[in-house]
């Protein structure tokens, strides 16, 4: 692999030349001063020397005294904050500074396309790595702001052919399911076993929750008119609104904010609804009134993807994988609701907590994954026309 | 005597200016500039060449902008109106009661500025859900025997907006109301006017540019409301800010959500001057 070096790179670089003798120390300093008016070198390569490199870098670190060399022994990662992070942290953030020495700078704002685009334009990128939804991953890749995933560094061969994309690495899965009420449904008994069930108001009477989101209202719609699981795309949209047409006046509430969707199952104001799998999970175990099936249940993804221009790239690329391998995802699953991406993950995580996860094997055949593709090409059109849907 | 007192103004216009000088830079850095960009946006015509009014002609095209923009001032004329009808009466009342109940009753009011909007907007879900506080009541009187929609809904939308702008608009009220002397009041009862016309002829004319600027000010903050609607709102209730949201975070359409922000601020400006021009009070129009 070759790769073009920056100022803290190429101090590193003289700095091993010196440890190795190749150098006399007094040339060090000269040789500095070159790297920082602004010399620059390309070296070949493997991922173990240059990983040496980077923790030498950390050896030599305190000698340093600029910004520019601290910013190379840091990466900065923007995710979602909350217990999801903290999550992260225990999972990647700390065991990759543990292994690397490289200091993992954490923003918890929530990463939006709109931010790295104001950044990237305004020529004042502070973003390595974001953690981003599949939309946002979807429009910042189509608009030029998201580098390539380097597949040379990336090693994604056991990751789920669904998970990898152009310019992002599945991190976790989690899916929009259909829950109820046990308090209307005791121990799940006669509740709605799928979306054809849940447009069944005559067998299924009850009140109905659906989420204030065109995205995966329109799948829902087609399974329950009769559309399988595997023939969903590319969607029927003018099937899938008049079947909404038809759910439409027997949905009591239509939720914006997550926290409100479980809630109201929660609490009974519905008895049944569209809800986060973890959510869910999360209040089961808690002991609430709250029940769910994982049938047709709309799995998707946060993804690891890298800024256009990236400060550092080629050190973004190396947490991706790190990120992604088994030993780390595991290591999430088991702290989190959410399920691994990587395949090899599965053979780490306790069999009876994977039940719980949207990724594991069975779980998955209930499901359909979100399709990517068809809603990159048609996910504007059909927020507007949700929009006007909503009107009437 | 004229060299004087010119000398005098001059100096006093120097000081104001001074004075105003803090509060006009931070407003040209962090909303003249801004919002300078937000115009440029808006008419930006990427690669092409010059400005373009192709977005304003987009969103006019466009029926869904339209039928937001209605309703969002339909609402806010709703909740204003319904807001100054509950305003006016405690306002009144507080200029009449003494110095310390009218500040224990001012504390009261603006308690709800200290909780989060968030907060604030989901207590009023719980408070209006079917199991929820307000439904028990009503059915525990027998006045209904089943539980109404109250969340989810426009009526959730109003009552908590409604909540949230009442202090302002009692604010604007009370200062201006205190401000009347008592004694037209006295004087007016003194001539022989019922208290109906009292207050027809004497104290609301004098009260009205308080009417219109706690009006106008319920009105803006009303119609770029923005969580509530999330929240409390059915599938109908969505608000322009909404759509702006919309479009500059998952369609990532910059001059359309500049052009729809500039355009619901140019309607705003309008209504605001239509209505001040129309609610001079009559008294100060004939004073000049």
């Amino acid at each position: 692999m070759s790769i073009i070096f920056d100022e803290q790179s190429i101090k590193c670089a003289i700095y091993l030349q010196y440890v190795d003798g190749i150098i006399h120390p007094r040339t060090v300093r000269g040789r500095y001063g070159q790297a920082k008016r602004g010399g620059r070198m390309t070296v070949s390569l493997n991922r173990r020397k240059f990983l040496t490199l980077t923790a030498a870098g950390v050896a030599v670190g305190p000698f340093v005294h600029t910004s520019r060399a601290r910013a190379a022994r840091e990466l900065v990662v923007v995710s979602w904050g909350g217990s999801y992070q903290d999550a992260q942290r225990a999972a990647h953030f700390a065991p990759f500074t543990a292994e690397t020495g490289i200091n993992i700078v954490e923003i918890s704002e929530g990463p939006r396309v709109a931010k790295l685009k104001t950044q990237i334009d305004s020529g004042s990128l502070e973003w390595d790595v974001m953690d981003f939804e599949t939309s946002d991953m979807l429009s910042a890749g189509s608009m030029d702001l998201l580098e390539p995933i380097d597949t040379s560094v990336v090693d994604t061969s056991t990751i789920l052919p669904d998970a990898v994309d152009e310019f992002g690495i599945a991190n976790v899965s989690w899916s929009k399911l259909l829950g109820f009420n046990t308090a209307k449904y005791p121990n799940g008994e006669g509740a709605p076993t799928g979306w054809a069930d849940f447009w069944n108001v005559e067998a299924f009477p009850g009140r109905r929750a659906l989420q204030d989101l065109v995205k995966p209202n329109l799948e829902f719609a087609l399974i329950a008119d009769g559309v399988s699981l595997n023939e969903l795309y590319p969607l029927d949209v003018e099937r899938a609104f008049a079947a909404l047409d038809r759910i439409r006046p027997h949905v009591d509430v239509w939720w914006g904010k997550t926290a409100q969707g479980i809630q109201i199952l929660a609490n009974g104001e519905v008895d049944m609804g569209t809800a986060p799998n973890g959510r869910l999970e999360a209040a089961k175990r808690d002991g609430q009134n709250v029940g769910y099936t994982w049938n047709d249940g709309a799995v998707d993804f946060d993804w690891w993807c890298v800024a256009k221009g990236a400060p550092n790239r080629d050190l973004a690329m190396e947490f991706i994988n790190f990120a992604i391998a088994a030993e780390g995802q595991a290591k999430l699953a088991s702290i989190i609701d959410y399920g691994p991406s990587n395949t090899e993950a599965w053979l780490l995580i306790d069999p009876e907590r994977a039940a719980t996860l949207p990724t594991a094997p069975d779980n998955l055949k209930a499901q359909f994954v979100l399709g990517n593709s068809w809603w990159q090409d048609n996910e504007a059109d059909m927020l507007r026309r949700w929009q006007m849907w909503k009107l009437g | 005597m004229m060299k004087l007192m010119s000398t005098a103004w001059r100096r006093r216009s120097v000081t104001t200016l001074a004075l105003a000088l803090p509060a006009v830079a931070f407003l040209a850095v962090f909303f003249i500039l801004p919002f300078a960009r937000v115009v440029g946006w808006s008419v930006d015509g990427c690669e092409a060449a010059g400005p373009t009014l192709a977005h304003y002609e987009a969103l006019a095209s466009t029926p869904l902008y339209l039928r937001v923009a209605l309703y969002t001032l339909r609402i806010s004329l709703i909740v204003t109106v319904i807001t100054l009808v509950i305003a006016y009466p405690v306002s009144f009342l507080l200029t009449r009661l003494r110095s310390w109940l009218a500040a224990a009753i001012l504390f009261v009011l603006i308690l709800p500025f200290w909780i989060s909007a968030l907060v604030r907007t989901f207590a009023w879900a719980t408070l209006l859900q079917r199991n929820g506080p307000v439904n028990d009541l009503l059915m525990w009187s027998g006045l209904i025997a089943e539980p109404l929609d109250l969340s989810h809904g426009t009526f959730a939308v109003v009552v908590a907006t409604i909540h949230w702008v009442l202090p302002f608009m009692v604010l604007s009220l009370y200062a201006g109301l205190r401000a009347i002397d008592p004694v037209l009041l006295r004087a007016a009862s003194g001539l022989g006017a019922r208290p109906g016309q009292t207050f027809r002829r004497v104290l609301f004319p004098l009260s009205l540019p308080a009417v219109v600027s706690g009006c106008g000010l319920v009105f803006i903050l009303t119609v770029g409301s923005f969580v509530t609607p999330v929240l409390l709102g059915g599938l109908r209730d969505v608000f322009v800010a909404q759509l702006i949201e919309m479009l500059v975070n998952q369609l990532v359409d910059w001059p359309a959500a500049a052009a729809l922000t500039v355009a619901l601020l140019v309607v705003v400006l309008v209504l605001m001057t239509v209505f001040r021009a129309a609610g001079r009070s009559p008294l100060h129009a004939g004073s000049k």
